[in-house]
């Protein structure tokens, strides 16, 4: 069975690698890291991703582009997301669910939080 | 408890959490099978208990006594047998509440363990000045959930702080700062950290006032301090792995900071040298 591919696009080298370290603690599963929407969508068309996490606010293209660009391209349009981001306002939560998030958390993230809701999404795609 | 010991044994032979989660699922619905086990059994015996007291009333004029003390003892050893039964069944539930308890106490100390490894790693993952502060503030933003806060440089000269970096401020702090009294001079002078409680509106920012105050110290000496004047939205209070990573802050992006700016100076300096030696040894024109 091959492994679980995660795809963390962070621009934040510490969030990045406590959202790896997080992961990490499931068993089998690869990372790949990203720092920011333009390298992510690079890292999506040469890595069979299973999941993607991002940030909201990156530089060179943000979080919400990089949904939207997803859900619109038929090869990743139902790849499950999580969005982790500081941004904790109802507002922001439901623009980015409106755009095609399958999740959203708030920093500071709980590492438990987080590997629930990626178990979860994951059991749902293989359904 | 067989059952029990044997999901105990499954739980510490995996440490993948989603297994875990399972793992309290299946013992869940066991324990929750075992408990419909024992009402069926209990309904059981009360059906039987009151067949009994019927045949007992029932076979009282006419039987003799020692037949009515019988059925009386077999009454008693059923009461005994199903009392034994509810208390085996409060004992699984008391034991199902322990390793729940347990479970969640073991799920936020890896939280903690995997907070306070990435920014201890990240700290010192660098000796630029710079990205140490870069590092620090996103800690705060990340880990902590900080929206408004200040690093300070304690100037040991003229006591006074300088800024090294800040975010989130609704206006710039100047570059120095005096403090004569409050939380900042408490922890640039004394080194005391100070945690807001209960934390003040959080939408006023004060300057001399922030919800928190960790100085950076090196032994006793403190070299600078962290201020957080405002969390981010969705966090209304701190919680106990911030002051782990407060104190983590404390010590460790003292010396952080504190190496790197000595070791781009000694760079600085190393540089001026060296090209003053390659002025001296050049071959005249």
């Amino acid at each position: 069975m091959s492994p679980t591919t995660f795809l963390v696009v962070e621009d934040s080298p510490t969030m990045r690698q406590l959202l790896a370290v997080s992961l990490r603690r499931l068993q089998g599963c690869r990372i790949v890291e990203a720092v920011d929407g333009v390298d992510g969508l690079k890292k999506l068309t040469t890595e069979k991703v299973d999941l993607v996490i991002t940030d909201i606010n990156m530089t060179m293209m943000d979080g919400l582009k990089l949904i939207t660009l997803i859900r619109e391209n038929p090869r990743t349009r139902s790849l499950p997301v999580i969005i982790v981001t500081t941004e904790g306002a109802d507002a922001d939560r439901q623009r980015g669910m409106a755009l095609g998030a399958d999740a959203y958390i708030a920093k500071p993230i709980q590492p438990s939080d987080l590997l629930r809701t990626v178990t979860a999404l994951l059991d749902r795609a293989r359904d | 408890m067989g059952k029990l010991r044997d999901v105990e044994g499954g739980a510490a032979g995996r440490d993948d959490p989603a297994s875990r989660g399972a793992e309290l699922r299946n013992m869940f619905s066991r324990a929750r099978a075992f408990t419909e086990e024992l009402l069926q059994e209990n309904e059981r015996l009360r059906l039987r208990v009151a067949g009994l007291t019927r045949e007992l009333e029932q076979r009282a004029a006419a039987s003799p006594a020692a037949e009515v003390a019988r059925l009386t003892e077999q009454v008693r050893a059923l009461q005994v047998e199903r009392d034994d039964l509810l208390n085996r069944f409060q004992q699984v539930e008391a034991t199902n509440r322990e390793v729940a308890a347990r479970y969640d106490e073991i799920e936020t100390q890896n939280s903690q363990i995997a907070n306070l490894y990435v920014a201890s790693y990240q700290l010192h993952a660098t000796l630029n000045f710079t990205e140490v502060l870069d590092t620090i503030r996103e800690i705060l933003i990340n880990l902590i959930g900080a929206e408004a806060f200040a690093v300070y440089w304690v100037d040991e000269r003229s006591g006074v702080l300088r800024r090294e970096a800040s975010q989130g401020m609704d206006a710039p702090i100047p570059e120095v700062v005096r403090c004569e009294e409050g939380p900042l001079r408490q922890a640039a002078g004394g080194g005391e950290s100070y945690y807001a409680d209960p934390l003040p509106d959080p939408r006023r920012v004060d300057l001399s006032h922030p919800i928190a105050c960790i100085p950076l110290l090196i032994g006793a000496r403190t070299i600078g301090v962290i201020a957080i004047y405002r969390l981010l939205q969705q966090k209304s209070r701190f919680s106990p792995v911030d002051f782990e990573i407060f104190t983590l802050l404390g010590g460790h992006a003292a010396t952080a900071l504190f190496s790197s700016r000595l070791y781009q100076r000694s760079e600085r300096k190393l540089s001026n040298l060296q090209g003053f030696l390659d002025m001296l040894t050049a071959p005249n024109p």
